[in-house]
């Protein structure tokens, strides 16, 4: 008894020792490892993909499936790197018998070991992935100047063929056969009848290092079903491959099952503003990673447990406005996406996710980035302003809102918000902080119908404090750096109770709809000490220093360009423009003098305010001259032009 | 207006009495406005009809009093009238003169036309004119052999 009690306390020792050990590498490698089996070919090698910054020369596998184990030495192989992605070919092809061709299923377990110690463990039962209907590159392993890939066809009459892509779709020299393969396809335009797989080989060019694949059916349409796909079955889909789907309407990737894992591996899915990339209504545990959404639409609905993290939401001017739904929806997470807009000149893009109906929402640490690829002007952000935002809409509740950051490549133009919609229902339960949105142009974060919002520690650049169709009620806004702050008399609104704002940074505040004197009917219990806000300052250089029309003829109006710099900490400016009459044979009336800016006449003396945002930009407007009857000759005279800012009886002042 | 409303909008009435901000400068502006002078003429003959020889009644054109010879000037600028004839009348023994008067009824500065071009009206306009002028014809017929006489003139406006 003695003998066998020191046995046991040397064997329980000893696995403590081990496990301590396992313990502290697990978590460092074997989250990054990520391992999972390409079955592109079950009739021949199964891959072990999988990711490591691990020499893999000291990695052994066990693979276990049905309860048999295949030792893996993985240092026997020649692995084949593809970004990131280690791919290890496993030649044992006993193994393909346990894979079920009918139901595309293959249960395995796959343990790693690091040095020949245990460190890591993954199983997982690979069932049908209805990604793999689309063929995959599955090559490297032949030399870098061939690519291979398998296709499945099930006897449908496609053609195919095949493209490099270096950005755009360029095709490549068909070089004949899979002389390896008893099954060689030898006539590419014609699969018809051929059931099962079949490998092609073909030259890669230099330099390159990635394919596509294009099928075409007889009538030279691309049948799209072979990229896109329908996901019937829980399990961790990944994205093998770059989609492009240029079907209006179409859903690439409609998920119909519960606990789903998309997973695009970087790759893109852009599509068109007219359809959706991947959509999900009713399901419960989605998860969106690791995809770059171009120009298509997400659309989760209806779902419990959602995580979207890691993707890059992106728009161009091609795509225009995006707008992605996630809706309906109870225990939401949004975070470490990028939402991206890049608008080409005149052209918008625009990429938005609307958030409606959600319950315990929380949107942190995702990147909004906005900019334009043509110079920028005033006109151009006015009009035109590239925008990437998150919209509440209806009735969200406990949402958190934490850690997101707008840049733009134009400063004080930003144009990326999260802010709640003026039309919708209400909102409850709402912390916002540490946010830096220093929206100052065409988007406004909006607080509005919110109940119990607390907003804290945040860089915003609009912000509008109004009563939308409920009441604002309850809401906390201190130590934030604002740029332009709005309360809001909505002329149809109901009241704004409660309002408590405090050590802010706030440049400047406006009342709008406000009646100079009159103030709101229901506004009531606000507290706002307005000690922080800063001084105003305005700076106008008036780069035209003298305007010569030239030539003129009786009964004509000619216009010369008249250029102002304003930069101000202002919304509510005024240019007052004033002449003296023109001395020459005669006097030209100074109401002959005509000047519009941004198409408001400009008449003298009158004055126009035809700003309403901070403006830091060079101002050009066109400075007419009308000529009366008059006697010929050369006339001169003075053009005063005036700058007020913080004046104006509709936007007043605090 | 409720006391509720009155103590919370007091901290904000204080506040709008912010004095704005301003900017001001000055331009120069100049404009060369272009000279037009337009001239049409509502008569294309005279007739002076039988004249008697030897007169120097300076016979006048029938109905000049009446404005019937008139020109329509719409113009900006400063002009000036010149004239001439062919020599039918000159070359004969008559003599044709020619004024111009903004009254019909009162008479301008008779000049004597000759073969070379004579300036018989210098305008004086302080504004832009557009209305009707008057031309006065009178005629003085010497000895000559009975018969018909005519000649062609030639009248020139020109800004000045």
């Amino acid at each position: 008894m003695k003998k066998a009690g020191i046995s046991l306390g040397f064997l329980l020792f000893f696995f403590l020792l081990v496990v301590r050990v396992g313990l502290a590498a697990i978590p460092e490698w074997c989250d990054n490892l990520n391992p999972m089996l390409d079955f592109t070919h079950p009739d021949e090698i199964i891959y072990l993909v999988f990711y490591s910054n691990e020499n893999i020369s000291t990695v052994f596998g066990e693979l276990i499936v049905d309860g048999i184990s295949n030792q893996i030495n993985i240092s026997n192989f020649t692995p084949y790197y593809r970004g990131e992605q280690i791919w290890i070919p496993i030649y044992n092809t006993s193994l393909v018998n346990y894979y079920d061709n009918s139901t595309h299923t293959f249960n395995y377990t796959l343990n790693f070991y690091n040095n020949q110690s245990a460190v890591c463990l993954y199983s997982g039962s690979f069932q049908d992935n209805p990604l793999y209907k689309t063929p995959l590159i599955s090559s490297y392993w032949l030399n870098q100047t061939h690519v291979g890939f398998s296709i499945e066809n099930e006897g449908e009459n496609y053609m195919w063929e095949v493209y490099i892509l270096d950005g755009n779709w360029m095709e490549v020299q068909y070089i004949s056969d899979w002389t390896t393969e008893s099954e060689v396809v030898t006539n590419h335009t014609d699969l018809s009848g051929m059931v099962g797989y079949y490998h092609i080989k073909t030259l890669l060019p230099t330099g390159y290092d990635s394919i596509g694949i294009v099928y075409r059916d007889e009538t030279g349409d691309i049948p799209y079903d072979f990229m896109c796909a329908n996901i019937t079955s829980p399990g961790i889909y990944y994205l093998m491959y770059d989609v492009y789907n240029d079907v209006s309407g179409k859903v690439c990737f409609r998920i119909l099952s519960d606990d789903v894992i998309f997973n695009c591996l970087g790759h893109t899915i852009e599509g068109r503003s007219d359809n959706t990339g991947i959509k999900s209504e009713g399901y419960n545990n989605i998860t969106i990673t690791n995809c770059t959404i171009k120009n298509t639409i997400i659309d989760i609905t209806n779902a419990h447990g959602v995580r979207v993290y890691g993707n890059v939401f992106y728009s161009d001017s091609a795509g225009g406005t995006i707008t992605h739904y996630l809706s309906n929806a109870i225990d939401v997470k949004f975070y470490n996406n990028t939402l991206k807009a890049v608008t080409s000149g005149s052209a918008r893009a625009e990429v938005c996710f609307s958030i409606d109906d959600t319950n315990n929402t929380e949107i942190y640490n995702n990147l909004f980035i906005t900019y334009n690829t043509t110079a920028i002007t005033n006109a151009t952000y006015t009009g035109n302003s590239p925008i990437a935002d998150i919209i509440f809409h209806y009735h969200g509740r406990n949402l958190s809102i934490h850690d997101n950051i707008g840049i733009t490549d134009y400063p004080n133009l930003t144009t990326a918000v999260i802010s709640f919609s003026g039309n919708s229902e209400w909102f409850e339960n709402v912390e916002y902080y540490n946010n830096y949105l220093p929206t100052t142009i065409t988007l406004t974060n909006q607080i509005v119908n919110c109940h119990n919002c607390t907003y804290y520690n945040n860089t915003l650049g609009n912000v509008w404090i109004f009563s939308g169709s409920s009441s604002t009620d309850t809401v906390y806004f201190y130590n934030n750096t604002v740029t332009n702050y709005k309360i809001i008399d909505y002329p149809a609104g109901s009241c704004i109770k409660n309002l408590y704002a405090y050590n802010n940074t706030v440049e400047s505040v406006i009342y709008d709809n406000f009646v100079f004197g009159i103030f709101p009917i229901c506004f009531e219990n606000v507290y706002m000490p307005q000690t922080d806000i800063l001084e105003p300052y305005l700076e106008v250089t008036i780069n035209t220093s003298s305007v010569d029309f030239g030539s003129v003829n009786v009964g004509t109006l000619s216009n010369k360009d008249v250029t102002i710099t304003i930069s101000s900490n202002r919304m509510d400016y005024k240019i007052e423009l004033d002449a003296t009459d023109l001395v020459g044979p005669s006097v030209i009336p100074k109401s002959n003098l005509n000047a519009t800016i941004g198409g408001v006449d400009l008449s003298f003396p009158s004055d126009i305010t035809p700003f309403k945002e901070e403006i830091t930009a060079a101002l050009t407007f066109p400075l007419g001259l009308y000529v009366p009857d008059v006697v010929a000759g050369t006339y001169t005279g003075n053009l005063t032009i005036t700058i007020l800012t913080g004046m104006s009886d509709n936007y007043a002042q605090i | 207006m409720n006391v509720k409303h009155l103590l919370f909008t007091l901290p904000i009435i204080i506040g709008l009495l912010t004095i704005p901000v301003a900017y001001s400068d000055t331009v120069t502006v100049s404009a060369d406005v272009q000279s037009y002078l337009t001239v049409t003429f509502n008569y294309n003959t005279v007739d002076f009809g039988t004249v008697v020889t030897g007169s120097t009644g300076n016979h006048p054109s029938p109905d000049y009093t009446t404005g019937v010879y008139n020109v329509s000037i719409d113009t900006n600028t400063n002009y000036t009238v010149s004239a001439y004839e062919s020599g039918g009348f000159v070359n004969n023994g008559l003599t044709l003169y020619l004024a111009v008067s903004s009254d019909p009824s009162i008479d301008g500065t008779f000049y004597s036309l000759g073969t070379s071009s004579t300036t018989i009206y210098t305008s004086s306009l302080t504004t832009a004119f557009e209305g009707t002028e008057y031309h006065q014809y009178k005629l003085d017929v010497g000895d000559i052999p009975a018969g018909s006489y005519s000649t062609t003139v030639t009248i020139t406006y020109s800004a000045v």
